[in-house]
């Protein structure tokens, strides 16, 4: 006999099921384990009390006829595909789960987030992809798998927007160095026509290699690790033509090109030239981290080493667009993750059962931080993106059970009994939440805190 | 009241009464009103009245013209996605990739609110369905 078990933490869907199954006559057992319900019945008995009622039809199907359809399957005659461009028009509902009718005789069509398209697929027009001393198989990988991928604004290839300069690790030196001009030459070539375009240029330390060859073929005096002395000029040449600029044309164009230059540097050593002469012309560095890579933590990009020096110029932006208090919450987060650093070199010393109970609320916060806000998985259709909105409310809502976890510290309570709090589980789910339902479940998770951390309280001023 | 508009005329229509955000050649209108259209909720499998304030306009290279045995059709762009009928699931897939013989899900009277019923429905989902039916 075939068991079948439906497990949910929906109390309303146990009742219901279980009223279906009193209803319908057929035995079932009900558990709890901590949220989840198991109800646990016979698959047999269940079709027969169904087939007997005159659910199913002779064929096994279930008789429609007991409800009015208003959907139904209806088979596709042609398919065509038509040549443009056109001009297209969307809807967005707010509700993730609402897909609107449309079409002529209407269709079910699916609702797009508006802003989630925007923000992923039209930052840039035109990508220039520049493979600078890459293994040839490496550009192989993006030649075969780049024109399977769509483009979604247009539907055709990925490739068709990308250019790609492939100059593989076996070519002449010469060739390397001027890789990186020739990428940049025709972003620049796009720009003008009015183009946002992405410049991608990996790596640019084997074309500070090819520089440094090259520099010692011409008997040029080496500077530090034998590249030439003019190494960091020629790094702030390229990268200063990165930038918004209005074209001289009479309808003053606007284009940009946004240059994310991949520095590689031997052994992880961020002290080496090609590094060093980066990160003065650079105002942002992402520095990607083994360890972290090896701890499956993704994206692996070190928060204490990673900088931006827009900061203080995107401040007042992010107090219009996002929210008042946005740099506030950024910093005060930014601040836990430090602090968190420094008290775990007092934890591999005293372990983490030593440390006073504020200390370990700031560990479980930063934790929190890490794992709930800055984990983000490429392959979840939701986690792959977040609006600044939503990670604003993301982390305002792990800072709060911050802040009422210092609270209920000083009152008496164990980070212990924090840490057992439900709705702790419930923060962690918020970024595989929708856009569209972000905010409704944060104000649920407000209440959720309030109510959980006052009864924690409660009960230990009662202890 | 029910009635149909096409898309492009009703987007030309509110224009003068919404603020528009202009990306590049993408644009978006927030309406100062919301304007109502029907739906199909995947929370509850109905047909219901959806209220939205936003209205998306952009370009695209190419469009998937797709006919129906009961003379439904669509334009939608190859990445849109309807949704695919197979014997016991409803599944989401893009405009591009669907091919003749398929079965899309349409809606039989666009004024009907009732719930709406996939075919095929068997055991536990059938079990759900009718869990979900308040009326049971």
């Amino acid at each position: 006999m075939v068991k079948l078990n439906v497990i949910t933490d929906k109390k309303e869907v146990v009742r219901n099921i279980c009223s279906s199954l009193l209803m319908l006559g057929v035995d079932y057992s009900i558990k709890q384990f901590s949220n989840n319900y198991a109800i646990t019945f016979s698959s047999y008995q269940l079709k027969e009390k169904l087939s007997s009622s005159g659910f199913f039809n002779e064929d096994g199907k279930a008789a429609l006829m007991l409800e009015q359809k208003c959907i139904f399957a209806d088979e596709v005659v042609s398919v065509e595909e038509i040549a443009g461009p056109f001009a297209v028009y969307d809807f967005s509902l707010p509700d993730f789960w609402e897909n609107f009718v449309g079409g002529e005789g209407g269709l079910i069509l699916h609702n797009t987030v508006t802003q989630q398209q925007l923000a992923k697929w039209s930052d840039s027009n035109v990508v220039v992809y520049v493979g600078c001393g890459e293994r040839g198989n490496e550009m192989t990988e993006v030649l075969v798998t780049f024109p399977e991928l769509k483009d979604p604004k247009s539907g055709r290839p990925l490739l068709e927007r990308t250019i790609l300069v492939a100059n593989t690790s076996n070519m002449p030196v010469a060739a390397r160095e001027a890789s990186i001009y020739t990428g940049i030459t025709m972003a620049e070539y796009y720009r003008d026509m009015g183009y946002d375009v992405a410049l991608m240029a990996d790596s640019t330390s084997r074309w500070a290699e090819a520089l440094r060859e090259i520099s010692g073929r011409l008997e040029e005096m080496p500077g530090e690790e034998g590249y030439p002395a003019y190494l960091g000029k020629r790094l702030a040449e390229f990268y200063e033509r990165s930038g918004r600029v209005v074209v001289l044309s009479p309808e003053e164009r606007i284009g940009s090109v946004t240059v994310v230059g991949a520095v590689s540097p031997p052994g992880g050593d961020f002290s080496e030239p090609v590094s060093q002469n980066t990160l003065r012309v650079t105002r942002v560095f992402w520095a990607l981290d083994a360890s972290l890579a090896g701890r499956r933590h993704f994206p692996a990009i070190n928060w204490l080493t990673s900088y931006s020096l827009y900061t203080e110029d995107l401040a007042e932006w992010g107090r219009r667009n996002v929210a008042n208090d946005w740099p506030e919450i950024r910093a005060k987060a930014l601040e836990i993750l430090q602090k968190e650093s420094e008290l775990q070199d007092i934890v591999q010393l005293v372990g983490y059962d030593a440390l006073p109970e504020t200390e370990k609320g700031i560990l479980d916060v930063a934790k929190m931080i890490r794992e709930d806000y800055l984990q983000q998985s490429a392959f979840d259709e939701v986690d792959t993106y977040s609006s600044i909105r939503k990670q604003y409310l993301m982390l305002k809502t792990i800072l709060e059970f911050g802040s009422m976890e210092a609270d209920a510290i000083k009152q008496g309570a164990q980070a212990s009994q924090v840490s057992s709090l439900e709705v702790k589980n419930k923060i962690s789910r918020l970024k595989w939440t929708p856009e569209s339902q972000e905010a409704q479940l944060v104000e649920e998770r407000d209440r959720d805190m309030k109510e959980q951390f006052q009864s924690l309280i409660k009960s230990v001023i009662a202890a | 009241m029910v009635d149909s508009v096409e898309i492009e005329k009703l987007y030309n229509s509110l224009k003068e009464y919404a603020t528009i955000e202009v990306n590049g050649n993408e644009e978006i209108l927030t309406l100062n009103k919301e304007i109502s259209l029907f739906s199909y909720s995947l929370n509850d499998g109905k047909i219901v009245r959806s209220k939205t304030r936003k209205m998306y306009k952009g370009y695209s290279d190419t469009i998937i013209h797709i006919k129906t045995l009961s003379g439904r059709s669509v334009k939608v762009t190859p990445v849109h996605r309807l949704f695919v009928m197979n014997n016991d699931k409803i599944e989401q897939k893009e405009a591009g990739r669907i091919r003749v013989g398929e079965k899309i899900a349409a809606v039989r009277d666009i004024s009907s609110q009732s719930e709406i019923v996939q075919e095929n429905y068997r055991d536990i989902s059938y079990l759900a369905k009718l869990s979900n039916n308040k009326e049971w």
